[in-house]
């Protein structure tokens, strides 16, 4: 599905069978998932209510259900509805006026700030001229893309977090220009990006860096022989959250 | 023939509901249209941090249920 949709879709797989993390993980890497766009957890969002498995749900890009059942028995069915939402997500909504539907697709595009600040430029005038709906549709995209700009900064900071620091940085440069204009998230990507600067920051940066070479090797081609060459760069590398996600990869390779 | 159907039945009745049972024990059921919202204790792996489903609102999400066994 990831292959034929691409980034168009997000991919999000649910272990059901009680697979620890490591089990998950290396099942993964053995069947070269990794590295690709699709996820995997062993958290169940909801329960499609079917009794066996592969079963699945299609979520729109608002989040509601479009399509449950079987995966396996509706292979064409799952397609049709996947390319149908993949349109209706590059259109705003029908009820939007055209003021509305522009802030929209700032949004839409990554344009944050310009987003925001188009909302609440119609929000005012609408106001002046009593248009209530305008008000609402443009209050929401005011709240979606606030709401956007807000999970991508947590996603960096995710990432900075975790050992991921020159995955961080790739997705901030861009965020911090789309975030430019509003105060609050300027803050916050100015924040990422300071940390960045830190000995700290460098320092994790150069490990990180080092982490996605082997993780590139390892991913390509995971039955061949990786856990030396992460276990020295853990060793190399001591003390780095880099080196603490190396650990987990060594093991999952043994 | 009906007696080995019945304790078929008696044998594979557990078994199936204990199935039922491993597959469906989360959350609520679906229904189409409805508005789905969930936050993760651990991000999903290789998802770079993403840490609720409000997260990939934007485009459409594919959710497959499954198993590694």
């Amino acid at each position: 599905m990831q292959e034929e949709f691409g980034d168009e879709i997000a991919v999000l797989f649910v272990e059901v069978q009680g697979a620890d993390r490591a089990k998950m993980q290396k099942f993964a890497l053995e069947k070269k998932w990794f590295g690709g766009d699709s996820m995997w957890t062993r958290e169940r969002p909801f329960s499609t209510g079917m009794n066996g498995i592969p079963n699945f749900a299609l979520l729109d890009a608002q989040g509601k259900v479009a399509l449950s059942g079987y995966s396996n028995s509706m292979h064409s069915q799952i397609k049709d509805t996947l390319s149908e939402l993949v349109k209706n997500s590059e259109k705003a909504p029908s009820h939007y006026s055209s003021s509305v539907t522009k802030a929209w697709k700032e949004s839409s595009r990554g344009n944050y700030a310009k987003a925001i600040t188009l909302a609440k430029k119609v929000m005012q005038k609408a106001a002046e001229k009593d248009n209530a709906d305008d008000v609402e549709s443009a209050k929401e995209v005011l709240n979606l893309a606030l709401g956007k700009a807000d999970s991508r900064i947590s996603q960096v900071r995710w990432l900075l977090d975790h050992g991921y620091a020159e995955k961080g940085k790739q997705l901030l440069v861009p965020l911090t220009k789309a975030c430019k204009g509003v105060a609050d998230l300027s803050a916050s990507c100015s924040e990422l990006a300071d940390w960045l600067k830190s000995s700290s920051g460098k320092e994790e940066l150069s490990a990180s860096r080092g982490l996605q070479r082997l993780e590139g090797k390892l991913f390509e081609d995971p039955k061949g022989s990786h856990r030396k060459g992460l276990l020295a760069f853990v060793e190399k590398n001591a003390g780095t959250l880099a080196a603490s996600r190396a650990s987990a990869l060594a093991k999952i390779c043994q | 023939m009906l007696g080995a159907v019945i304790i078929m039945k008696k044998t594979l009745l557990p078994l199936v509901l204990f199935g039922a049972l491993l597959t469906t024990s989360a959350s609520a059921q679906i229904e189409v249209g409805q508005e789905m919202s969930f936050t993760f204790q651990n991000s999903p792996v290789n998802s770079y941090g993403v840490q609720s489903l409000d997260d990939l609102r934007g485009r459409p999400v594919f959710v497959e249920f499954w198993g590694t066994r």
